[in-house]
């Protein structure tokens, strides 16, 4: 099982990165509405909740597509002007307000309380100048007590200009990624939308609200992990499964959509806060994210943002999760330590195996710690492949694993208020998702 | 020794700065505790215990609200004192949680503390003080420390607030206008058991356990529809937000169209400023945060944890307008106010929705003759105009007075407001027209002998709801009046009752009627008179034909 796959892979990685550099879109893995201009239906609908449940919900649309939950990205480029044209088809006003952006102007319907409101059947137009580069979210802004919580919420992802290219968030290169992924946090209690399902809005109590649902882009896990655009979730088409390779700065960009304070946990890593609200966290403008926070949970305020970059390497864990063989005396050959050899972990053993990109050095080559048991006493989980180590396959009894074909480290990341992994009391579900580390040679695509 | 000298030396100097101090320069207040019912845009009336700024201990005269009136301790003199009445049934103290001064629990029978601090016992007769020599410079909560878990929740909190410096709320945070949020719950059953002494041990409810707050409020006021905006700094002037929350549930306010700089937690100041449009803001927490709005306008400040509904009630909840408006703004609502003709009163708002202070007043420019201010023709910001207006007594013509607010300095001054009053209803005149003819003959015999429910426009001209012989009485008497037009009668009293009942009247004279000239006076008399010759019409015996001549 310990083999020493590196030259293997060395030269595998060389035309997959070429091919990376040549596919910028690769890692864009927000989908992307159509628009500027963007032409949102709000309108009633259902979605699923994982654990078979249906829900009566109230979302935007794009144009005249079906409701979905959250509604369409915006993501747009810093400096563009944005247009929304929301038309309503439900059966109460409505709105939207777009927090973060200064000098929305609304046209069209009558004022409300926070914005311009389309009655049933009318239209409301918004426009503004995406100014600043960040993360940022859109909900109705008429009654937010109930219209947020029936769904009315969307992402918007402004990318800086002069970016030429790559990817980054904020005009820095501290806050430049590899590829990025959205989390947007909701909750649901399933009572009010039953209660508006059955034409019992003004019996809906905001003082004994008690949700049962969370929910990462309009999914509970584990739907959470199915694809983009999975056709059996047709109202839910946002996915969250984060993958990775090891090293790859993977940028999380996390809303709290809700009314609730979901803490948010990185199994195993910390994550650096680089940004909130659509702000770096910088001392002084343009010095970039010199006052990022390192965590392994977060809190994001409701109504607020967070950008957070994480990257795995497998650092510090005590033994070579690549699977390098030991290290090598090279003595025999009669050159040693001869030019090539190197003592990666400074145990005084030196070999010609090279690292990883971004193995960390001291564990190159360390042994597996742990004797495994045979198999006739181990249980399989499907995404097991056999082996400890990433991208190398193991034996496996007939009939398991067989869901991770490239090896990859798969683990969880959830919510620590522990009840919020469940569906409507049922373990394992809810504010929760799988990230998957792959080895370099694999290509991520979405 | 040594040590011992040091000491000596120091409590001397205590000594010496206790003696400069008197006299104290720092701020005093005097605070009255007592219940309150607080109103809720849902009628419900929730006792709750607030507090009073008084100006002297025992005058008892100052308004007890909830959140309690906010101390500001000066710049100068790092001192506060607090002189305390207590008017509830219980014990009641004041701590100041971020503040240090002395502090002594006072404990139950069993040893149990029951209050951070020295109480106040109710219906006390001598102030109890309390003190803090040196306030630290921030944004802080006072509240009370007695039984808190109670006592908070019913009400019995507030700001307390020190800069410090000129316009300086920290080292490096200037500002040009400040803007206090402090955020606050209300569970209604929670208030009720309380009240009504169902609160405790053994008692109907025996903890705060089952907290579910109903009402969510920014300064003591839930959004009912009607809320007084927030003044704050014009375009590109820096507003100091101060935000408090007095609730036992994390909140979470953010602003629409601009960001915050969040400069201070806790009454102390952060390394550096963050930029957020929402904030978390825990119960007890107070935040300082700079806005600067990039444009005059207004900026919506909610709760993102959407504590925005009153009980089931929506829109409510905690939802205020920030206004940015260059310095003070004239606002006088409404702007036009239509009365009846008889005697009465109504009333205009002013109101200051810019920043700073405003001086207004008020006058009378149109209408003089039958208009009067009879209260509020001056004031400072906030205030009421109430005008008198004598009856009207012209049938033709409504009339208009004008009322000009003048406030130097103000934008939207001077203002101009009307009053309207209705022109008198011209008896026998059913639909309006001012004229008293047929058509209001037929409205008249289309009701006659409906005893109740009946109106002016009903043919209803006595005001009893019923449409009878008097009333026909008075339009008989007017026939033909058009005093406010040429006149357009084709057809006499006669023809039209004859058109109208079907039988003619006994009458012989068909020449009788004519149009009244327009400057012909109508007289209650003149209306009595018709009466009686109407009367005798239905008894068939018709002498004269009918009209007035005044």
């Amino acid at each position: 099982m310990t083999t020493n796959r590196s030259r293997r892979v060395a030269v595998m990685a060389v035309p997959v990165l070429a091919l990376l550099a040549l596919a910028p879109s690769v890692s864009a893995m927000v989908p992307e509405t159509p628009g500027p201009p963007f032409n949102f239906t709000a309108r009633a609908g259902h979605i699923s909740t994982a654990d078979g449940g249906s829900l009566l919900m109230w979302g935007y649309a794009n144009g005249d597509g079906i409701m979905q939950y959250p509604g369409p990205n915006i993501v747009v480029t810093q400096g563009d002007l944005v247009t929304v044209v929301l038309t309503n088809q439900l059966p109460v006003p409505t709105s939207i307000v777009f927090p973060g952006q200064v000098e929305v102007a609304a046209s069209g319907g009558t004022a409300g309380l926070l914005t311009q409101e389309a009655a049933p059947g009318e239209t409301v137009t918004y426009t503004f100048t995406a100014a600043e580069a960040g993360t940022y979210h859109y909900h109705s802004g008429t009654r937010p007590d109930l219209q947020i919580e029936m769904g009315l919420v969307g992402a918007i992802v402004v990318r800086p200009q002069g970016a030429m290219g790559m990817h980054m968030a904020y005009p820095h290169m501290g806050a430049a990624f590899d590829r990025e992924y959205l989390f947007l946090f909701t909750e649901i209690d399933p009572r009010i939308h039953d209660l508006v399902e059955c034409g019992q809005m003004d019996e809906v109590d905001n003082a004994d609200y008690f949700p049962v649902y969370w929910f990462i882009n309009g999914r509970n896990a584990p739907d959470t992990m199915a694809d983009n655009f999975a056709p059996w979730l047709p109202s839910q088409p946002y996915a969250c499964m984060p993958m990775m390779h090891p090293g790859d700065r993977m940028l999380m960009r996390i809303i709290s959509a809700g009314r609730d304070l979901h803490s948010f946990h990185t199994h195993g890593n910390n994550f650096t806060i680089i940004a909130r609200d659509g702000r770096l966290l910088e001392s002084a403008p343009g010095l970039g994210p010199d006052l990022a926070e390192s965590n392994f949970t977060i809190s994001v305020t409701p109504g607020g943002t967070a950008d957070a970059i994480f990257t795995w390497t497998g650092e510090k864990l005590g033994w070579d999760i690549y699977g390098h063989q030991q290290d090598i005396d090279n003595e025999p050959l009669g050159d040693f330590p001869g030019p090539g050899d190197i003592d990666h972990n400074n145990d005084g053993i030196f070999d010609n195996v090279p690292m990883e990109d971004h193995e960390y050095a001291p564990d190159h080559g360390k042994p597996f710690p742990v004797v495994l048991p045979d198999v006739k006493d181990l249980t399989f989980g499907g995404m097991y492949s056999g082996s400890p180590f990433l991208g190398a396959m193991g034996f496996l009894p007939p009939g398991e694993g067989g869901m991770n074909p490239h090896a990859g480290f798969m683990y969880m990341w959830h919510s620590h208020l522990e009840k919020e992994m469940t569906n409507n009391d049922i373990f394992p579900g809810g504010l929760m998702t799988m990230p998957l580390v792959v080895p370099h040679h694999v290509e991520i695509m979405h | 020794m040594k040590c011992a000298k040091i000491t000596g030396v120091c409590a001397v100097a205590v000594a010496v700065l206790a003696f400069q101090s008197v006299p104290a320069f720092g701020e005093e207040y005097v605070l009255r505790a007592e219940p309150l019912a607080k109103a809720m845009p849902d009628g419900r009336l929730v006792p709750m215990w607030g507090f009073a700024l008084e100006a002297a201990f025992g005058e008892q005269n100052g308004e007890v609200t909830s959140p309690g009136p906010r101390l500001t301790v000066s710049n100068v003199d790092p001192r506060l004192v607090i002189r305390l009445d207590n008017n509830l049934p219980v014990p009641i103290s004041i701590v100041i949680p971020g503040q240090i001064a002395a502090m002594t629990p006072v404990r139950n029978g069993d040893g149990r503390a029951r209050s951070f601090t020295h109480e106040t016992p109710p219906g006390n007769t001598e102030p109890v003080v309390y003190t803090w020599e040196n306030f630290r410079p921030g944004t802080y909560l006072y509240h009370s420390g007695t039984h808190a878990a109670v006592q908070v929740q019913m009400g019995l909190y507030g700001a307390a607030v020190r800069d410090s410096d000129a316009g300086l709320a920290y080292n490096g945070v200037g500002y040009q206008q400040e803007a206090l949020l402090l955020l606050s719950e209300i569970d209604p059953d929670l208030h009720d058991a309380v009240a009504a002494d169902d609160y405790g041990p053994d008692k109907g409810t025996t903890s705060t356990i089952d907290y579910e707050p109903q009402y969510f409020l920014i300064n003591g006021q839930t959004n009912d529809g009607t809320f007084d905006p927030i003044p704050i700094a014009a375009q590109d002037q820096p507003t100091l937000l101060r935000f408090l929350n007095a609730g036992l549930k994390t909140r979470a306010p953010i602003v629409l169209g601009m960001y915050m700089d969040v400069v201070a937690e806790d009454g102390y100041l952060y390394p550096y400023r963050k930029k957020q449009v929402a904030i978390t803001l825990p119960a007890l927490k107070t935040i300082d945060a700079l806005v600067v709005p990039p444009a005059d306008g207004i900026y919506p400040v909610f709760d993102r944890r959407l504590g925005l509904t009153n009980g089931k009630n929506a829109p409510g909840g905690m939802l205020r307008h920030l206004v940015a408006a260059a310095g003070a703004q004239l606002s006088v609502a409404p702007e036009s106010r239509n009365v009846l003709n008889a005697v009465g009163q109504t009333t205009f708002d002013v109101a200051n929705v810019g920043t700073g202070d405003m001086e207004w007043t008020a006058e009378v420019m149109e209408g003089g003759g039958w208009l009067s201010i009879t209260d509020g023709s001056s004031g400072t910001n906030a205030g009421t105009i109430t005008l008198q207006f004598t009856a009207h007594g012209d049938y033709c013509n409504d009339r208009t007075g004008t009322i000009r607010v003048t406030a130097p300095g103000a934008t939207a001054s001077p203002q101009d407001v009307t009053v309207v009053q209705a022109a008198a209803p011209l008896p026998g005149d059913a639909n309006g027209d001012k004229i008293v003819d047929v058509a209001d003959l037929g409205i008249l015999a289309a009701n006659y002998g409906t005893t109740s429910g009946m109106t002016w426009a009903d043919g209803d001209f006595t005001g009893d709801e019923a449409v009878d012989v008097a009333d026909l009485g008075i339009l008989a008497g007017n026939y033909g009046q058009s005093p406010c037009a040429a006149a357009g009668i084709t057809l006499n009293f006669d023809e039209a009752y004859r058109q109208t009942f079907g039988t003619a009247p006994s009458h012989l004279a068909d020449d009788s009627q004519e149009a009244k000239p327009a400057e012909a006076p109508i007289s209650a008399a003149c209306g009595i008179l018709g009466t009686v010759l109407v009367a005798l019409i239905l008894f068939g015996f018709f002498l004269l034909p009918v009209g007035c001549k005044g």
